[in-house]
C-alpha cells in the first residue's frame, strides 16, 4: 500500500492547532467547576497606580497545564465578589508556548455569573463567552495562516494566507462552526515544485462535531492557481465549489468524501482515506463532465499538451468512475455522451461518440460498446459504426465480426485481440481484410494525384513494440488490376512526433494503362512489376526508398507508349517536347520493348537508373518496332521533390 | 618453416585480425562528429564565436582527433573509416532539428541559462529547478520539456535508421549525451555520471 503525503487537511490542522482553540480551552477550564483542578503559586497584587494583578505559577485542570499565568487589570478595582475590568491583559504559557491576550471581564461571585471578551494584542483574534451560554464566539480578522502552522513544517510547510471568520464554539457538545462564511485570501501552499496552491481566495464555512469527530466543509474557490503534477487550474477561470465531510474511520484514519463542482463543466466526487501522518488513498473517484469544451479548455488541454496532444478540441460530455485498491487502479468505467474530439496535428477525430467502456483488473469486466458518426484514425476516415469489445486485465478483444466502412469500401475484422496491453511489447492477433476501396477516394484524401482502381486484400497480424507497430506477415492488396504485397510493414509513433510508415513492397501485373490514366501522364500499355525496398514514409512524406520498376512482357498485352508519355518521361530529364517537336509527332503511339526505372532515395536525393546503366547513362525506354524510340537518361541524381514534381505536376502540354 | 618466417606470419595474422575488427567497427568518431554538428546547430543561435584561436588546442574534439591519428593502428584502418558517411540530413532529421532549434531559441535557451532546466545524462532535458517560475509557466515548461524529449528520442532513432543501422540507436544516444553536455554553456546545469546536477564551469570554446 503506497500512501502519499496529503496536502489538503488544513481544516483538521485548524482544529488541532488553532490558536483560538486555546482561548476556548481557557473558557472551558473556567466552566469546568465540577472538575478537579489545582492551582499553585497564587498571588494577588493591588497597587493604586498599576492596578490589580493576579499571578498563578501553575494551573492544572481537565488534563491541561497552564504556567506563568498573569492577569492584570489597569485599574485598581476590587476583585471579589464582583470584578469588572476593561482592557485587562492575560498572559500564560501552554506547552512552553507563550500566549497573551487582551480582555474585558465581568465576574460576579454572588450571582455566579461571568462574562469574558478576549482578544489578541493585535486584535486578530477575539472571543466572547459568558456563564449563561455554552456558546463561545470567536472572531478572526485577517489571521496569518503561517502562524497557525508554525512548528509543523514537517507535515505542512510553506503555508501562507489570510483568514477572516466568525466562529461559534459550543463548549458542552464540543461543536465549532462558522457563523457566516469565512473568507480566505492569498492562501498559498507549496509541497513541491509540482504540487503548489498559489494565492487561493474564496469563502468557506464549516461545522465540526467534536463528539462525533465529524467535520463538514463547504468551500468556494474563485481566485488563485493550482499545479498538481500535470494538472494546472486557474480558479479565476475555473472556480470550484467544494463540499466535503470528514469523519473518523476507526481509531486512526479519516474518511473524506468530497464533491468538487465547477458549475459550467464538471462534478467530481472523490473518496479519500487519510491516516494520522496525512498519507492518503483514493478508493473511488467519479467525474461527470457535462461540458467537455470548457473542461478541456481549462483543465484537460494543458495535460494533453504534455503528452503531445495539445490543441485538441472537444465537446459533448463524458462520465468516468475509477476504483482503486491498495493504491492501484482496479476498475474504470467511462460513459461517452455525444462526445467530439479533434486533433488536426495527430489526424484524430471522433464525431458523436456514444457508449460505455468498462475495464476491470481483477475479474472479467462487463462488455463495452462504442458507436460514432465519424472517426478519423491517423488520417483514415471510418464512417458511422459500432465497436463491441471487452477490456479485462491487460487484454482487449473485439467481440464478433466487425465491418468498419472506409470510403466506399470497408475493413472487415473477423477477429482482433491484443494482450499485454501495459507491457512494452503488445501482442496482437488479427484476422481482417480490406473490402474494395476506391483508390480515387484515398488519393483525394491524401491530396495525391487521383488514382483509378480499388484497393483490397488481407491484413496480417500485428505486434506493438514500444512505439512501433509491426505487421506480421504480408499485406496482400489488389491494385491497378495487379497484385501488391507489402511486407515488413511497420508504423512508428503513429500518433506522435514524425510518424513513420515503413515497408518493403513488391507488385506485379499492374495495368499500365490504368496507372498512366491515373496520372494523366500519357498512355502506356503493358504490365508493370516492381520492387520498392526500404520504403520509409516520415511525416506522411517519402523519406527513403530503393525502387525498381519494370515492364513485363505478357502474352496478349500490347506494349505501346504514347507520344505524350514519351514527352513526359523525357521531361523528367528536363527535355521538353522530345517527340512533339519532331516529325515523329505524326505517330500517336510507339511500340516499346521494355521500360525500366529505378530510384534509390536517400537524403532527399534520388539516384536514378534504368536499363543498361553505364556511367552516367541509362535507358528508361527501349523501343520496339519501327519507328524505334529509345529514351536515354544522362542525369543520375535528382532532387526527390523535383522528381516527384516533374512526374506528377508538370504541365506537360507546355 | 624458418625461424624468420614465423614472426612474419604471426604479424600477418595480427594484421588480418585487425582487418576483421574494422568490419564490425562502429564509427564512433564520425557519429560523434555528426552529433556535434547537430547539437551545435541546435544550440547555435545567439552564440558568440570564440576569438581565441589558440584555445582550439584544448578542445576535446581536437584532442580526440590528435589521439585518433596518432595511433599507428588507425593509419592502417583510416581508409576504411574514411568511407563511413554519417547521414545527418534526412527529411525526418531535418524536421526534428528544425523544431528543436525553434524551441531552443524561443524558450529552452532562457530556461537553460536560468538553470530551470538542464541536460540530463540520458540525452534529454529535465527540469532542474522551476521554483522561480509561476505555476502556468511551470505547466508550459512541462510541455516544452516533453516535446523536446520526444523530438530527441525520435532524432536518435532516425539518425540510426538514416544510417541503415537501427541497432546503433543506443550508441548514437551516447554520442549525443556527450555532445549536449560538452556544448552546454558556462553556467548551465547538467547531470553528471553520478546522477548529480552540476553547473558547467567552462563553455566549449568551439561554440
Amino acid at each position: 500500500m503506497s500512501y502519499k503525503n496529503n496536502t489538503n487537511h488544513l481544516f483538521l490542522q485548524v482544529l488541532r492547532w488553532g490558536c483560538w482553540l486555546l482561548l476556548i480551552l481557557l473558557v472551558s477550564i473556567v466552566r469546568a467547576q465540577t472538575q478537579p483542578w489545582k492551582i499553585s503559586g497564587f498571588n494577588i497584587l493591588a497597587q493604586k497606580q498599576d492596578g490589580v494583578a493576579i499571578t498563578i505559577d501553575q494551573f492544572s485542570a481537565a488534563g491541561y497545564n497552564l504556567q506563568h499565568i498573569k492577569y492584570r487589570c489597569p485599574k485598581n478595582i476590587q476583585i471579589y465578589p464582583i470584578h469588572r475590568c476593561d482592557n485587562a491583559q492575560l498572559s500564560l504559557k501552554l506547552n512552553n508556548q507563550p500566549y497573551e491576550v487582551m480582555l474585558n471581564t465581568l465576574f460576579d461571585a454572588n450571582s455566579r455569573f461571568w462574562e469574558l471578551e478576549l482578544s489578541s494584542l493585535n486584535q486578530e483574534i477575539s472571543l466572547k463567552a459568558n456563564a449563561a451560554s455554552n456558546a463561545v464566539k470567536v472572531m478572526l480578522q485577517s489571521i496569518e495562516l503561517n502562524d497557525f502552522f508554525s512548528g509543523n513544517e514537517g507535515v505542512l510547510k510553506d503555508i501562507n494566507g489570510l483568514i477572516t471568520a466568525n466562529l461559534l464554539a459550543n463548549i458542552s457538545d464540543l461543536t465549532v462552526q462558522t457563523e457566516d462564511p469565512l473568507s480566505f485570501n492569498q492562501f498559498s501552499y507549496e509541497y513541491s515544485e509540482d504540487v503548489v496552491f498559489f494565492e487561493l481566495g474564496g469563502q468557506a464555512s464549516f461545522q465540526f462535531d467534536g463528539l462525533q469527530q465529524q467535520l463538514t466543509v463547504e468551500i468556494e474557490i474563485s481566485k488563485g492557481e493550482m499545479l498538481f503534477e500535470s494538472l494546472y487550474a486557474d480558479f479565476s477561470q475555473f472556480p470550484l465549489a467544494i463540499q466535503l465531510t470528514v469523519e473518523l474511520n476507526g481509531d486512526f484514519d479519516y474518511d473524506i468524501k468530497a464533491q468538487i463542482t465547477n458549475q459550467q463543466s464538471m462534478i467530481l466526487d472523490i473518496h479519500i482515506i487519510v491516516d494520522q501522518q496525512f498519507n492518503w488513498l483514493i478508493p473511488e473517484t467519479k467525474l461527470d463532465v457535462k461540458d467537455t469544451h470548457h473542461f478541456n479548455q481549462q483543465i484537460l488541454n494543458s495535460i494533453l499538451g504534455i503528452y503531445g496532444f495539445g490543441n485538441t478540441e472537444m465537446s459533448g460530455g463524458f462520465k468516468a468512475r475509477l476504483l482503486t485498491d491498495d493504491g492501484k487502479l482496479t476498475f474504470f468505467q467511462i460513459d461517452f455522451n455525444d462526445y467530439y474530439v479533434l486533433n488536426q496535428k495527430r489526424k484524430i477525430q471522433v464525431d458523436a461518440l456514444q457508449g460505455q467502456v468498462f475495464w476491470s483488473f481483477k475479474q472479467p469486466s462487463q462488455d463495452s460498446i462504442l458507436n460514432w458518426q465519424a472517426l478519423l484514425l491517423a488520417g483514415m476516415p471510418i464512417k458511422a459504426a459500432q465497436a463491441d469489445f471487452n477490456l479485462s486485465k491487460d487484454v482487449f478483444k473485439l467481440l464478433g465480426e466487425h465491418v468498419f466502412p472506409v470510403f466506399d469500401g470497408a475493413i472487415k475484422i473477423t477477429e482482433f485481440s491484443a494482450d499485454k496491453l501495459f507491457a512494452d511489447s503488445i501482442g496482437m492477433s488479427l484476422e481482417a481484410k480490406i473490402e474494395p476501396i476506391s483508390l480515387k477516394l484515398i488519393t483525394e484524401k491524401l491530396a495525391w494525384p487521383e488514382m483509378a482502381g480499388t484497393i483490397s486484400g488481407a491484413i496480417p497480424g500485428m505486434v506493438k513494440k514500444d512505439s512501433v507497430i509491426e505487421f506480421l506477415g504480408a499485406l496482400q492488396l489488389q491494385v491497378f488490376d495487379g497484385q501488391m504485397r507489402v511486407e515488413n510493414l511497420s508504423l512508428e509513433r503513429l500518433f506522435g512526433v514524425a510518424p513513420v510508415i515503413a515497408a518493403d513492397v513488391t507488385f506485379e501485373g499492374f495495368d499500365l494503362a490504368l496507372l498512366t490514366e491515373t496520372f494523366g501522364f500519357g498512355q502506356i500499355t503493358g504490365k508493370l512489376s516492381g520492387i520498392i525496398n526500404d520504403l520509409r514514409i516520415t511525416n506522411w512524406k517519402t523519406d527513403r526508398l530503393d525502387a525498381h520498376v519494370f515492364t513485363v512482357k505478357t502474352k496478349g498485352v500490347k506494349q505501346t507508349i504514347s507520344q505524350r508519355a514519351i514527352d513526359n518521361i523525357s521531361s523528367l530529364g528536363g527535355i521538353k517536347g522530345a517527340i512533339s517537336k519532331t516529325f515523329l509527332r505524326f505517330f500517336d503511339d510507339f511500340r516499346y520493348n521494355r521500360i525500366e526505372l529505378s530510384c534509390k532515395l536517400h537524403n532527399s536525393v534520388c539516384e536514378i537508373g534504368g536499363l543498361k546503366n553505364q556511367d552516367n547513362q541509362f535507358v528508361i525506354v527501349e523501343g520496339g518496332g519501327i519507328p524505334k524510340i529509345n529514351i536515354v537518361g544522362f542525369v543520375r541524381t535528382i532532387n526527390w521533390s523535383e522528381f516527384i514534381s516533374r512526374l506528377l505536376n508538370a504541365n506537360y502540354d507546355n | 618453416m624458418s625461424v624468420k618466417i614465423k614472426p612474419l606470419l604471426l604479424t600477418s595474422f595480427l594484421f588480418v585480425a585487425a582487418c576483421v575488427t574494422i568490419n564490425v567497427y562502429f564509427p564512433a568518431a564520425e557519429v560523434e562528429s555528426a552529433a556535434e554538428k547537430i547539437v551545435k546547430d541546435v544550440l547555435s543561435s545567439e552564440e558568440t564565436p570564440s576569438t581565441d584561436d589558440q584555445s582550439n588546442i584544448n578542445e576535446a574534439s581536437m584532442i580526440r582527433t590528435i589521439v585518433h591519428y596518432g595511433n599507428p593502428l588507425n593509419w592502417l584502418i583510416s581508409s576504411a573509416q574514411a568511407q563511413v558517411d554519417i547521414t545527418i540530413s534526412s527529411p525526418a532529421i531535418s524536421a526534428l532539428t528544425d523544431k528543436m532549434k525553434q524551441r531552443y531559441s524561443s524558450s529552452l535557451k532562457t530556461h537553460l541559462e536560468n538553470n530551470v532546466v538542464g541536460f540530463n545524462n540520458k540525452g534529454f532535458v529535465e527540469i532542474v529547478d522551476a521554483g522561480q517560475l509561476g505555476l502556468k509557466e511551470r505547466q508550459d515548461l512541462k510541455k516544452t520539456v516533453a516535446d523536446e524529449n520526444r523530438d530527441r528520442e525520435a532524432l536518435y532513432r532516425e539518425m540510426a535508421i538514416a544510417n541503415n543501422h537501427p541497432e546503433w540507436e543506443d550508441k548514437i544516444t551516447e554520442a549525443f549525451i556527450k555532445q549536449w553536455i560538452e556544448q552546454a554553456q558556462k553556467g548551465w546545469s547538467y547531470q553528471d555520471s553520478n546522477d548529480q546536477w552540476v553547473t558547467k564551469l567552462e563553455s566549449n570554446n568551439n561554440q
